[in-house]
């Protein structure tokens, strides 16, 4: 059984895969990628979904306020300025699709600091509000921010019991 | 050509459309499906020339979808579009039958090259 991944490796993994879809599926150059010591007041919504190894789970949650979640739906679905915004059932969709994609990037990533380790993703799925973390459960928080868009990545890391046990 | 796209994103559904478009391929006939099974019966009611498929998805996965198809003796030309691209997955679309496996997010010419390489086969 391979260990438990350390939450500063998922930050990185999360963290260069915003990166990459940034670039690839927004086509954005110009954007900054930081952290944070807090998930920003304002945001209150977000695409989540989870992901598990046989020791740990991890949950990624893309916190942002409702203006960015447009935005960021806007840049997703390639749409003109003189294209209305996107009914809200679509930037939900697009957010949980956001979150997907960026979570299979983080599990190749992550598959590739260890050979052989299985990681599932579950499907996302989009909340009004915010998951925060329950006590004892580490936490890292990766700023994205571009063109009016400011969207906190939550990461939030809980080892198995027996993973944490051995540790 | 008829293209079945089956993703339970809407928006991706949408994506994968216009990426299509922007590959060349314009003289496309697209029907749509929410899961594996809503594929399924999309699939057999319409005979498309080309499946392309999400491999995450609530009821019925991608996988559990082309393994039903091929142990069906259904051998259309099927496709993943997904956001998970490691080398595991490449290797068990392969296994199942799949022509190609591209990992999201992707670009126009990602489309045509496997796509091209598929329908030559």
């Amino acid at each position: 059984m391979s260990d438990v991944i350390p939450l500063k490796d998922w930050a990185s993994a999360t963290s260069g895969s915003m990166e990459e879809f940034a670039i690839g599926a927004l086509g954005l150059e110009d954007f900054s990628i930081t952290t944070a010591d807090a998930v920003a007041e304002a945001a209150d919504c977000g695409g989540y979904i989870p992901i598990l190894t046989e020791r740990e789970s991890v949950q990624i949650g893309l916190a942002a306020d409702l203006a960015s979640c447009r935005k960021l739906s806007r840049l997703l679905l390639v749409l003109e300025d003189s294209e209305p915004d996107p009914p809200l059932s679509e930037i939900r969709d697009a957010m949980g699709e956001i979150a997907n994609v960026i979570a299979g990037a983080i599990k190749t990533r992550v598959g590739n600091l260890r050979t052989g380790l299985e990681i599932q993703l579950g499907l996302p799925f989009f909340v009004h509000g915010r998951i925060a973390p329950v006590a004892g459960l580490a936490d890292a928080i990766v700023r994205f921010e571009a063109a009016g868009i400011c969207c906190d990545i939550h990461v939030m890391h809980l080892p198995h019991r027996e993973s944490s046990k051995a540790a | 050509m008829k293209v079945t796209i089956i993703d339970d994103s809407k928006v991706m559904r949408a994506i994968v459309k216009r990426t299509l478009r922007q590959a060349g391929f314009t003289d496309v006939d697209v029907v749509e499906a929410c899961d594996g099974e809503e594929g399924l019966q999309v699939i057999q009611a319409t005979t498309p020339d080309l499946v392309l498929c999400d491999w995450n998805m609530p009821k019925m996965t991608g996988i559990e979808l082309l393994e039903q198809l091929r142990t069906a003796g259904n051998r259309v030309r099927f496709g993943f579009v997904t956001s998970e691209g490691s080398e595991e997955m490449r290797q068990k679309a392969k296994d199942a039958g799949a022509s190609f496996l591209i990992a999201k997010p992707f670009k126009p010419e990602d489309f045509r090259e496997s796509i091209d390489k598929a329908m030559a086969a």
